[in-house]
């Protein structure tokens, strides 16, 4: 590709690439859009009716009880997180090692984890008690507790999330504020902000190198941290099922899986809805299928670990927990996860025709419920499976039904995530302009003319 | 030589000073007066209150300081403060003797009233146990353990659950910010949550919180045994242990080696109660190092209720 | 058939209805438990063995006997001293206290049958007209017969041991009080704790008391020894208190002093601050720098 490119050639690719990722910024999408706006906003206001209530009659107006004290939200704040940490594993992981077929999806992977990793902090308020009283964690922070590590983590993750996706956005924006002078004011403002002085000196390029290099480096302990706490708030605790030692890298690996069926859900959403056919291809959508396999073996391998060997053993408490999983009461919801959302993807996956974008938004689809139902699973069933027996408490105590309220928020939240992501997508190009322009051989002279 | 009654100058005897300290004397018989709920007014003179004990007694009425006094009298963090701090000197323990426990109930009944509890809302709760399925079943009282290495605090992030110096593991209702991460990491399962609206907000009961009863309750946030931490201040036995018509409780200090039978009220050596009885704590495969001492059901008072023990066998086989 | 059925179950109703009341007012001993008497007989000795394990095992329930006060249950416990009780046989207390019913424990493994039979022995004293089988009733009680008994002790602070002297008023001259329990007592917290059995004073009033060594004294080895006589009712209140210097010196350790995961805030362990601090400390010096450049990017030529 690279080659050498005379001025005309240079230009006119930098013109092509330039104005297929700006389109769909600056096309009125109509009524497809407003149907998608319409359908969040009805989720939120939904959402905002439910919180109203639970703020009003407290956390009774959930399915929610003392013997399962955690359960929609804490299943859905694990998931979000999970779903954030395929930032990582593109920008960094991928990107540390020279891959190059990321450039392409690299921003919409930092835009899921931007979204997801912002609402994981947001979750856990719903899911208060007393979210009055959210200061006291600031005023009487104790160190010792997994959560407060975990809201540091959070926090800290979400920054540098926030920052490898505004990073390799400075010269896309340098290029969109010279493209689209006419652009509404406020736009104009944002861009001319974020773009911080860039003009294309090398000095400026490879500042900017060296700032997404080290933030690459970073975010990947920190990544890792974000999850490995996230599991710790349950694999500190002494109740079976969730007393294990392997839930960090047990969660990191589920939290791929999540995280690239997401992109890959997003890719198909932009390829189409922003006709970027050209950009994220066939070869694309093959390579991040062959991701998923890879990602989902991973994830298999820890399954089998968390699974087996229990169960192998049948040790006393974790006998019954297990059985219920297996055969009883939740071995629907179980084998679901199982099957759909770790088996199938890697069983469909391997065969190269199934690596097509179609097929593959349809396995995405499944594997995210079954990422969804297995933190669910984790989340729930071990409080139902105490050590000591539950009595003198109403018949309902023994089960956990989510309530109205309670779905409405989180699917609110879920909806919040997506409108972040949708959003982010239509003030930013979700492509990379100057990177795939420099793949394509453009020069840089050209790309900030 | 000493003669009849008289008390030759014992100068220290530390352990034996109660936790009212000079000057608090006043603190506690506020606190009594303000944890009465008027609950029905009778007759001009004469109004039922509710004592923190869970009985209902007759006061009349021109006696009754008004709650609003009080509270001019006694600030929230003054309470607070004196119950993070706790009793200096003293381990609290308890021994639940099983063969005496006939799942009575009044243990539960007294802490629900003391703490002004819903019905499935359990500081103290009896269980009917089986260990295996051809091993007897016995009734189990039980409180929180007061564990010494205690899974709940570990995991609060705000201190809002805390242990003091005297081992008792309290929590503060006016910090609580109801992550109930406390709730998950407890294996005894011994702490409830105000789901909904309390019963103390529901009367509009606004006496200034008094920790060691965690009274009022609040919406959103945690309660638990408190090993009845208002009473020991008193020199009182736990509502739960003084309420057992069994014998089925004694509770005392570590550090004088003495537990005190809530029933017969007789004390003794807590060391050789639990040497001589082959005493056990609960879970004890799980580090968590309680306070709360079981006697086996061996030699058992009462036979365990033949309806019990077919529920429990149905249960057995789900 | 069908009638047969019927039939029977009306009779199955009546029959647990019956059983139903009987459960509730009476409570019938079989004969051949009537016929049992006891083998030891009661003396004076059985009589305060009887008293010590009624204070202890049965007054909870039924009072303080002879002041009418049982707890108000269904069924009532009742007094022991009442009626209902003078009109039963030794057989069937006996029966009773041995197989429980209801609220009233068995105390067939708790207590041994010397011990019921002491605790039946101690009940007849209340009864005064009870002519039923017994095995052997005392009127003639051989304890001391005066009154105004005074207390003296003298401690022995080498052998831990202690020497009560009691002496009392009997026919106006004032006398040894032989025969009189005494015990000995450590205060507690929650109430006085028992040292061993009550022990009966000699023919010259005196009573010898030997104390563990092991006893959990205060922060100086202090401990708060109360000297009782057992028979309150009979003697008057007669106490001695003493304060002495035989327990084990208590070395008082705060749990919180330590730092601890389970500690508060100010508890936290070094490592965990230190590690905490180090590693938010290097993320954000590193987002700091990130953001320095950033600020310093529009100055790069």
């Amino acid at each position: 590709m690279s080659g050498m490119l005379n001025k005309e050639e240079s230009k006119s690719r930098f013109d092509k690439i330039a104005d297929d990722l700006i389109r769909p910024m600056t096309k009125n999408d109509g009524l497809s859009l407003q149907i998608w706006i319409f359908l969040l906003v009805t989720v939120l206001s939904l959402f905002g009716y439910a919180y109203f209530l639970q703020l009003r009659d407290g956390l009774g107006v959930t399915g929610l009880h003392d013997y399962a004290s955690w359960g929609m939200y804490i299943s859905n704040f694990v998931f979000f997180v999970a779903s954030s940490l395929v930032g990582m594993l593109i920008t960094a992981v991928l990107g540390l090692i020279g891959i190059k077929w990321i450039t392409p999806i690299a921003r919409i992977a930092e835009i899921v984890a931007v979204a997801f990793a912002m609402m994981a902090g947001l979750v856990i308020v719903f899911d208060m008690g007393r979210p009055d009283r959210l200061l006291n964690v600031f005023i009487y922070g104790r160190l010792q507790s997994p959560i407060v590590w975990d809201l540091t983590v959070v926090t800290s993750y979400t920054i540098i999330s926030l920052l490898l996706l505004i990073l390799p956005l400075i010269p896309d924006l340098a290029i969109i504020k010279r493209r689209l002078p006419n652009a509404p004011k406020w736009q104009l403002l944002l861009w001319n902000i974020l773009s911080f002085g860039f003009v294309g000196t090398p000095a400026q390029y490879k500042s900017i190198h060296k700032m997404v290099r080290v933030l690459s480096i970073l975010i990947v302990p920190v990544a890792l941290a974000i999850h490995t706490v996230t599991s710790w708030l349950f694999a500190s605790t002494l109740r079976h099922g969730w007393d294990s030692t392997i839930f960090g890298p047990y969660f990191v690996s589920g939290a791929f899986v999540a995280g690239v069926a997401w992109v890959i859900l997003a890719m198909y959403f932009f390829r189409h809805q922003y006709n970027l056919k050209a950009y994220l291809h066939d070869e694309v959508f093959d390579k991040v299928g062959k991701l998923l396999v890879l990602v989902s073996l991973v994830y298999l391998y820890f399954n089998i670990n968390e699974f087996l060997v229990p169960a192998y053993k049948m040790k006393a408490g974790d006998d019954h927990h297990i059985l219920t999983l297996f055969t009883g009461s939740w071995a629907g919801l179980f084998w679901f996860s199982q099957i759909f959302g770790n088996i199938l993807p890697i069983i469909l996956l391997l065969f190269k025709r199934m690596r097509k974008p179609g097929y593959m938004f349809t396995i995405a689809l499944l594997v995210i419920m079954g990422a969804w139902i297995k933190r669910y699973i984790i989340v729930v069933p071990t409080q139902l499976h105490p050590h000591l027996p539950i009595q003198n408490v109403p018949e309902a105590f023994h089960v956990y039904t989510p309530t109205g309220p309670e779905i409405a928020i989180t699917l609110g939240t879920i909806g919040m995530a997506i409108l972040i992501m949708t959003i982010l997508a239509k003030i930013f190009p979700v492509i990379s302009i100057w990177e795939t322009a420099e793949e394509a051989g453009v020069d840089h002279e050209t790309i900030n003319q | 030589m000493c003669d009849t009654k008289e008390n030759a100058g014992a100068s220290r005897l530390d352990f034996l000073k109660s936790g009212l300290l000079a000057g608090a004397a006043a603190v506690t018989g506020v606190n009594l007066l303000s944890s009465f709920t008027p609950i029905e007014t009778s007759s001009e003179q004469k109004v039922k209150v509710l004592t923190p004990d869970g009985h209902i007694v007759e006061v009349e009425e021109a006696k009754m300081v008004p709650v609003r006094e009080i509270k001019q009298e006694l600030g929230l963090t003054e309470l607070q403060q004196r119950g993070r701090e706790g009793i200096a000197g003293k381990h609290w323990v308890m021994v639940i003797d099983l063969a005496k426990c006939r799942n009575a109930r009044k243990c539960m009944e007294s802490c629900q009233n003391a703490h002004h509890l819903k019905p499935e809302q359990h500081h103290i709760n009896v269980l009917q146990m089986q260990d295996g399925e051809h091993t007897a079943p016995y009734y189990m009282p039980k409180p929180c353990m007061h564990c010494d290495n205690t899974p709940c605090t570990k995991v609060c992030p705000v201190d809002a659950t805390f242990k003091r110096q005297d081992g008792i593991v309290l929590i503060d209702n006016e910090r609580c910010i109801g992550c109930r991460f406390c709730v998950a990491a407890c294996p005894y399962s011994a702490r409830v949550f105000n789901w909904t609206e309390t019963l103390d907000e529901k009367n509009s009961y606004n006496a200034p919180y008094n920790i060691e009863l965690n009274v009022p309750q609040k919406k959103g946030t945690i309660s638990k045994c408190l090993f009845s931490a208002d009473r020991l201040r008193e020199n009182k036995l736990p509502y739960c242990v003084s309420a057992c018509p069994n014998g089925t409780y004694w509770f005392g200090d570590m550090n004088e080696d003495a537990v005190t039978n809530g029933t017969t009220g007789e004390t003794v050596r807590f060391s050789e109660l639990i040497e001589k009885n082959d005493a056990y704590t609960l879970l004890p495969e799980l580090g968590t190092k309680p306070n709360v001492y079981y006697l086996p059901a061996k030699d058992r008072q009462f036979p365990f209720d033949p309806e019990d023990k077919k529920k429990l066998n149905e249960s057995h086989k789900h | 058939m069908n009638r047969y059925n019927t039939l029977k179950h009306i009779a199955l109703a009546l029959t647990l209805t019956i059983s139903n009341i009987g459960f509730s007012q009476e409570w019938t001993v079989p004969e051949d438990a009537k016929s049992v008497v006891s083998s030891v007989p009661f003396s004076e000795m059985t009589q305060q063995q009887g008293k010590d394990l009624f204070n202890a095992n049965c007054k909870s329930c039924h009072g303080a006997i002879g002041a009418n006060a049982p707890l108000p249950l269904n069924p009532s416990p009742g007094d022991p001293a009442s009626e209902r009780f003078a009109a039963q046989v030794d057989g069937a207390l006996f029966f009773k206290i041995t197989n429980g019913r209801a609220g009233m424990p068995s105390f067939k493994n708790t207590l041994s049958d010397a011990d019921r039979w002491a605790l039946i022995s101690y009940i007849r004293t209340f009864h005064p007209n009870y002519k039923g089988a017994v095995a052997e009733n005392p009127s003639a009680v051989n304890t001391f017969k005066g009154g105004n008994i005074q207390m003296k002790v003298s401690f022995d602070d080498e052998k831990h041991m202690a020497t009560v002297n009691l002496s009392g008023t009997e026919n106006g001259s004032v006398v040894p009080a032989s025969s009189v329990r005494v015990g000995a007592f450590v205060q507690r917290y929650f109430g006085q704790m028992k040292l061993g059995e009550p022990i009966k004073t000699n023919a010259s009033g005196v009573a010898t008391f030997e104390f563990p060594t092991d006893l959990q004294g205060d922060s100086i080895g202090q401990l708060k020894i109360i000297f009782k006589l057992i028979d309150e009712d009979k003697y008057g209140l007669v106490v001695a208190e003493q304060t002495v210097n035989w327990g084990e010196k208590f070395v008082y350790q705060n749990p919180l002093d330590q730092n601890a995961l389970w500690g508060d805030r100010t508890a936290v362990p070094t490592w965990l601050l230190l590690s905490y601090f180090g590693v938010v400390l290097s993320v954000f010096a590193v987002i700091g720098w990130v953001v320095l450049q950033l600020l310093k990017l529009k100055n790069l030529k």
